[in-house]
């Protein structure tokens, strides 16, 4: 996958040139990754609700 | 100031910066050893800290001899090229010693053993409680001061051949320091065979519970604050100009800021939820997704980073679970968090990351195949003859009877952690 916003050697060691991260001319691209990561980050709190009961449940049969 | 002055100053801050590097990533193997050591269980734990301080010393002086050299010379593959740089690189040379005209070499020099230190130590824990010692110490130097160095002459400098014809990428050395070092030990470990006690009669795999928990935690978080300084001294400081990469391409310190954190995040999380909680595998979990970001670093957006590390956790925990299963007794996952991470962070870099300028030739997925392939092969197979060949002379393994003894008793002589309450006996 083409993630690049440089396209050229000259581009990249250009005193101009600032971002370079993947995806950065792909805005919409980095919306959703950060979108992914909140959903990551809600997804483990919700989980860690769950697996707090495990060792009660495991010790008590 | 003059522009000697001047000059001076930025070769004293370059020498300044990488010798706090090496030293700072000492803390990754204080980090190896608490890890290592809380593992294992009482009978094994000073025998256990014992290697991971060998390492360190034996790995020193080997790389002086050879290592540092094998980084210059085989840049082309298996054939030594006497070029001046390789030359400068003989235990022998005007540089290998202090010498008011060059800075730079001893520091330089002193950041790669440590990442030396840290590929040796990658085996050290897989291997706790049967090895005998001589035979980890020379697989540990083989590995250190010389398959690893060669691997990064190849795919981790910008005159290697898998850099120069191929624009293989490999940022913060997740092939050449962690698939290299974890294919090696899964050789190791085919020969070496599981702890006694490991797997029942029907080979169903047994929990071996670790000694000391809280320990191995903490050594992970030294491990962790390590890493920031084992990825700095990636970065190549130049007087003049951007930072830049190994590949000498441009690049900034922030950037491992922002993506060795995230993935740092991501990891522990991934592992968390895939392995429901445990405690052990979690804190792996940093470890996988700080590993899992490593090849590309330098152009990752940190949220790309976060997730990388997010899917190396969970890689982490089900590698692991299916390698027990399978009859391989890696005793601290050694394989799953670094082989499987090693090599995802390669393929990432591929994936995710294609198309970057790396002067004549981009960063691509096919570039990034074959350097996995190099890197798993180049590990593997020293690793699992050499292992072979110790194992045929009946020096690989400790006898059964030491194993459940316990090494530090059958091998030093004295108990690591004496049970609270134990008498205390005098000759006095």
């Amino acid at each position: 996958m083409n993630s690049s916003p440089i396209q050229s050697w000259e581009q990249f060691t250009s005193r101009d040139t600032g971002a370079i991260y993947t995806f950065f001319d792909s805005p919409w691209v980095i919306k959703g990754i950060c979108f992914l990561v909140l959903a990551a980050v809600v997804w483990f709190i919700v989980a860690s609700y769950r697996f707090e009961g495990r060792g009660r449940d495991r010790s008590d049969s | 100031m003059s522009p000697d002055d001047i000059k001076l100053f930025a070769d004293k801050t370059i020498e300044t910066f990488y010798f706090w590097t090496g030293v700072l990533m000492w803390l990754i193997h204080a980090g190896f050893m608490a890890y290592e050591a809380g593992v294992t269980r009482r009978k094994n734990v000073l025998m256990t800290m014992m290697k991971n301080l060998l390492t360190c010393a034996v790995v020193t002086p080997t790389f002086f001899l050879f290592g540092w050299w094998i980084y210059y010379a085989f840049r082309d593959g298996f054939t030594p090229v006497m070029t001046e740089a390789a030359s400068a690189a003989l235990p022998w040379s005007a540089h290998m010693g202090p010498n008011l005209q060059d800075n730079i070499t001893g520091v330089f020099w002193f950041a790669f053993l440590l990442f030396s230190f840290t590929t040796a130590s990658i085996m050290s824990g897989a291997v706790v409680e049967r090895i005998h010692l001589g035979a980890y110490l020379f697989l540990a130097a083989v590995l250190g001061s010389v398959v690893w160095i060669l691997a990064a002459a190849w795919g981790w400098s910008d005159s290697g051949w898998l850099y120069t014809k191929f624009g293989f990428h490999d940022w913060g050395a997740g092939g050449c320091v962690h698939t290299v070092a974890a294919f090696f030990t899964l050789g190791v470990l085919l020969n070496l065979g599981p702890r006694l006690g490991k797997y029942d009669a029907a080979g169903k795999p047994q929990v071996i519970l670790p000694h000391n928990l809280p320990l191995t935690m903490l050594g992970l978080m030294l491990i962790f604050a390590g890493f920031y300084a084992f990825y700095a001294a990636c970065a190549v400081l130049q007087p003049s100009g951007p930072w830049l990469s190994i590949y000498l391409t441009p690049m900034t310190l922030s950037s491992l800021a922002f993506t060795v954190t995230m993935g740092f995040a991501g990891g522990t999380m991934g592992a968390f939820l895939a392995s429901r909680g445990e405690p052990y595998w979690t804190i792996s979990g940093g470890l996988a997704g700080m590993i899992s970001i490593a090849s590309g670093v330098d152009v990752y957006h940190p949220g790309l980073g976060y997730l990388i590390g997010f899917a190396g956790g969970i890689i982490a925990v089900f590698l692991g679970n299916f390698l027990e299963r399978n009859g391989i007794d890696d005793a601290v996952g050694a394989f799953a968090v670094h082989g499987g991470c090693g090599v995802w962070s390669m393929l990432a870099m591929g994936i995710f990351a294609s198309g970057y300028p790396q002067h004549g030739l981009f960063t691509s997925l096919s570039a990034q195949l074959l350097g996995i392939a190099v890197m798993a092969g180049l590990g593997f197979v020293p690793g699992y003859l050499l292992s072979f060949v110790l194992k045929k002379k009946n020096l690989l393994r400790v006898s059964e009877e030491d194993e459940l003894l316990g090494l530090d008793i059958a091998e030093l002589g004295i108990e690591g952690v004496v049970p609270a309450g134990a008498m205390i006996h005098s000759n006095n």
